[in-house]
């Protein structure tokens, strides 16, 4: 039984088992003649193109095979925060903590970009600590400011662009371009962040 | 060699035929949302398919400001003279309109087209406004006979989602309703009003679905039950189930059918799987 089933006629989509590292998976499909284009969720791996199902399904075994191991090639980000967000009293209030507690516990471990999506570059950091863990907002804003950061369930991510958006936010990303148009998004799958309070 | 664009409503934009490849940096596909009638308009113009052409939807006048000739997704060649100008009237459907030598803006992450959501491609990342002055390029001319445009029937297939199983009916409860073109409707994603599709009871008490990747002809079903057809500017994931995909030869029949236009979904014969070797 393949573990991938199409998703429309040009592309497949397969469960990825838990303890997959998610960059190995990328890098071996993106080797499958004919793909295209690869999306990776925290749950499922996509392959777009005109494809042979049977090889992507070849190439998902050999990235479970190497196992949960993390890439070398990642990169740690450092992006320094101003924790001025709007949210913030309420999201201490949720948890029931301080602002400070909120802002130690956020900037306090290092993150990875577990998929990109949403947006162009919006990266989709975590897992956030138990104690941050909070629903998305009841009624999203029409408009986030770029570079807003934001949190709900177990993630953080900074907004790229102006848009709408549904997290809490918390701050602002201070001298950081999480998209260009040369190389497109900044952070990719499985790099590591950390924030650091900006002074 | 430049057009001014003299007048405009609803939404234009330069778009070409996409730029694949990059979607796991959450970047769609992007392109046309009729890639056949922006090919025609651009043959017509005697371009290579690929050129960036100006999408229509809304009306456009634009003004020559040099000797242009320009190519429409009717498949018509007008040649206009210094100073001529060139109406597309108010219209609910999807026009192109490409000028000999292509729209010259520059080539950014591997398209010309605009992205909106990014703020990036086409004519500095935005619609195109009153008072725009485009540059005519040099692209090479290019001969092949004009490629047909999309079938105009209501009759569009399907197959099933990854989540078809999880609404009351499953597939045949979509195919059922008779379909209409929503109002919301932009490049990312196109809604259908006419029915409402219901989860199962065990789909709408388990926890929801974490994201999943996306395609571009998926039919997402928000919470209100109206499902929307994922357009060329569509995010890479997203949380709602997915009940049917379009099928990729029905995608520029489905995004050329104007607002309040019928649809009938019908599902497609799946495509047969290659044999193993």
């Amino acid at each position: 039984v393949s573990r991938f089933a199409p998703l429309g006629d040009r592309a497949f989509v397969a469960a990825l088992p838990e303890e997959t590292n998610a960059r190995t998976v990328y890098r071996h499909l993106r080797q499958v003649p004919g793909v295209v284009d690869v999306v990776i969720t925290e749950s499922r791996a996509a392959v777009y193109g005109n494809l042979d199902p049977m090889l992507a399904e070849a190439a998902l075994e050999r990235a479970i095979a190497e196992g949960p191991k993390a890439d070398q090639d990642a990169t740690l980000h450092v992006i320094r925060v101003q924790y001025d967000g709007e949210d913030l009293p309420d999201v201490a209030r949720m948890c029931g903590l301080s602002q400070s507690e909120v802002i130690a516990l956020h900037s306090g471990r290092t993150y990875s970009v577990r998929m990109l999506g949403f947006q162009p570059g919006f990266a989709y950091l975590g897992p956030l600590a138990p104690a941050l863990v909070a629903p998305r907002r009841a009624t999203p804003r029409v408009r986030v400011s770029a570079l807003s950061i934001g949190m709900a369930a177990h993630y953080t991510g900074i907004y790229p662009f102006e848009s709408s958006g549904g997290w809490h936010l918390i701050g602002h990303a201070v001298d950081f371009t999480p998209f260009n148009v040369l190389h497109g998004a900044t952070f990719l799958l499985g790099d590591h962040v950390q924030f650091q309070v900006a002074s | 060699v430049t057009l001014l664009l003299t007048s405009l409503s609803g939404l234009c934009t330069v778009q070409d035929l996409g730029r694949p490849g990059l979607m796991h940096m959450g970047i769609p596909g992007g392109g046309a949302l009729v890639p056949e009638l922006c090919a025609r308009a651009n043959l017509a113009a005697r371009n290579d398919p690929s050129q960036a052409a100006i999408e229509v939807l809304g009306a456009l006048s634009l003004r020559a400001q040099s000797h242009l000739t320009l190519g429409t997704d009717d498949g018509h060649t007008r040649e206009l003279h210094p100073g001529e100008t060139f109406v597309l009237p108010p219209s609910p459907h999807v026009h192109y309109v490409a000028v000999r030598g292509g729209i010259s803006v520059p080539v950014v992450l591997g398209g010309r087209g605009t992205l909106l959501v990014a703020r990036l491609g086409g004519h500095h990342g935005r619609p195109l406004a009153k008072g725009d002055v485009l540059e005519i390029g040099k692209g090479s001319p290019c001969t092949a006979p004009l490629p047909e445009a999309p079938h105009t029937t209501s009759m569009l297939h399907v197959l099933p989602g990854p989540d078809a199983a999880s609404f009351e009916g499953g597939l045949a409860a979509l195919t059922r309703i008779s379909w209409r073109i929503g109002l919301r409707r932009d490049r990312t994603g196109v809604q259908l009003v006419g029915g409402h599709l219901h989860r199962t009871l065990a789909a709408s008490t388990q926890p929801p679905p974490s994201s999943a990747p996306m395609v571009r002809g998926a039919l997402q079903v928000p919470p209100s039950g109206e499902p929307i057809v994922l357009g060329p500017d569509h995010p890479t994931t997203g949380g709602y189930p997915v009940i049917a995909v379009l099928v990729s030869e029905d995608l520029g029949a489905f995004f050329a059918r104007p607002t309040h236009a019928h649809v009938a979904l019908t599902q497609a014969l799946p495509a047969q799987p290659l044999p193993r070797p």
